[in-house]
């Protein structure tokens, strides 16, 4: 319970913090909604030379970068943002604060850190842009391989926050992790199908760089060219594998940094 | 390299027949051109130092704001640009069809990207943050340059409307100077030169007005 009055607390007051610098931040939705518009464009652009793509059609093309507009916006802004928050406090050492009282110290920065309003300023405009750009009666979507590509949606981003919690655990060694981090941008991944990617980027998907099969196999899924059981299975070992080592690592990187700054 | 696997699966699974080749070549080039160019690194950085309140030491010291940022961007960041030269010795590896007229689209490119750069960083003195609009610029560049697609895969009329503008002239000209010259017109060479003088004009009125204006209200 008190766990939940802290979260609640933390929601509040990013809220504030966030719309208290609102107007600063206009310059941004403008940005987003013009890389979308670009992105858009230049699909649009391609499609004018070809008529499709392993099969499908420039629609579905669209709906698959949406998909990755989703997973864009909720690794940066609920993955990244409070694991930067954590590295820093690692790094400045102001993480001595949380550790003496009785909260769950990634529950407290996943709540105080997770930028709600600036998904909700950022991303709202930007899907506009794809939904309206999408001809929706060109897409066959049904309703089990949409709600399954909801579930692998939630899965991949599991797996992303884990192991980008492993890369932010290092600071607690190194003193410093944002470089690190800093991999979800190199390696964010491209709008192209996923039954179509080569091998080598789907291997690198499901080791180091997971935040690539957030932004493009839910998409893929939920327009029905994926077989179940070749997706579920190495996306339920990367969970498990994921969460083992961020767990461990993390807590001993937790009990260093406890034990040398007690 | 992931801009190229787009490439590579559209090469391999579209009903068009287009050479991976020509397109790794492309992007290698382009890429490389364009970061060794800087993009909007001086910007970036003009930008981000006049948001912490920076500038200020600055403007009092006997330096040139654009040099000391290019300063910054050239002789700190030697990574980016190593990375640029091998990304561009990688490019020409695939496919060289080199012209010396490379040489006139590279000190246009060079002023292009030189004027926006002062453009964009005018705007941090009348704005809080304008790291926006640096962005939103940064997607058209990437658009129209042929950053995302190249402009010689693009349907004829579209892309000389976009060799019309200044953003061509900063990657896909000078990359396709060095891939398949025939392509590129003197025409498209003076349209360059243009956007170069009526831009270095405007950024040096609108930098000039900009910094005393910003001295007359911050000291």
């Amino acid at each position: 319970m008190k766990s939940l009055t802290l979260i609640k607390a933390n929601v509040v007051h990013n809220w504030q913090r966030s719309n208290a610098f609102f107007g600063n931040n206009w310059t941004n939705v403008f940005s987003t909604f013009f890389y979308s518009i670009t992105a858009v464009a230049a699909i649009n652009l391609i499609f004018a030379s070809i008529d499709s793509i392993g099969g499908l059609n420039k629609d579905e093309i669209i709906y698959i970068a949406l998909w990755g507009q989703l997973g864009f916006y909720v690794s940066i802004y609920v993955t990244l943002a409070p694991l930067k928050a954590l590295v820093e406090d690692i790094h400045s050492g102001s993480l001595d604060s949380w550790l003496i009282r009785p909260v769950s110290l990634l529950s407290q920065y996943m709540s105080s850190h997770t930028d709600f309003v600036a998904i909700a300023r950022d991303a709202i405009p930007s899907f506009g842009v794809y939904i309206l750009a999408i001809s929706w009666n060109n897409l066959n979507l049904g309703m089990l391989d949409t709600s399954l590509a909801f579930l692998f949606f939630v899965m991949t981003f599991y797996i992303t926050y884990r192991f980008y919690l492993i890369l932010a655990s290092t600071a607690f060694w190194q003193g410093e992790a944002s470089s690190a981090l800093g991999l979800m941008w190199t390696l964010d991944g491209q709008s192209l199908p996923f039954n179509l990617a080569p091998n080598w980027y789907k291997t690198l998907g499901y080791t180091v760089a997971p935040q690539m099969l957030m932004r493009i196999l839910p998409g893929t899924y939920a327009l029905g060219v994926l077989s179940f059981w070749p997706v579920m299975i190495p996306i339920t070992i990367a969970i498990i594998v994921t969460y083992i080592l961020s767990r461990y690592i993390f807590n001993k990187g937790l009990k260093k940094y406890g034990s040398a700054s007690s | 390299m992931l801009p190229i696997t787009l490439w590579f699966v559209i090469a391999e699974y579209s009903n068009t027949t287009i050479e991976f080749r020509t397109f790794a070549a492309y992007f290698f080039l382009a890429a490389g051109i364009s970061h060794f160019l800087g993009h909007v690194a001086v910007a970036s950085e003009f930008i981000k130092q006049a948001k912490r309140g920076e500038l200020n030491s600055l403007l009092v010291k006997p330096v040139n704001l654009i040099t000391y940022m290019y300063g910054l961007r050239y002789g700190f960041v030697i990574i980016v640009n190593i990375v640029a030269i091998i990304s561009i010795a990688i490019g020409l590896i695939l496919i060289t069809n080199f012209s010396p007229k490379i040489f006139f689209s590279i000190p246009i490119a060079f002023t292009i990207t030189l004027t926006m750069n002062v453009l964009l960083s005018s705007v941090a003195f009348y704005l809080k943050e304008a790291s926006g609009i640096k962005n939103t610029y940064y997607h058209f560049h990437r658009l129209f340059g042929g950053l995302l697609v190249p402009l010689f895969f693009l349907p004829t009329n579209i892309a000389s409307i976009f060799l019309l503008l200044p953003f061509a002239h900063t990657v896909y000209v000078p990359t396709q100077l060095l891939q398949n010259p025939s392509s590129i017109t003197n025409t498209n060479l003076i349209t360059g030169a243009v956007w170069a003088a009526v831009l270095s004009v405007t950024a040096y009125a609108i930098w000039h007005h900009s910094i005393k204006r910003y001295d007359a209200v911050g000291t």
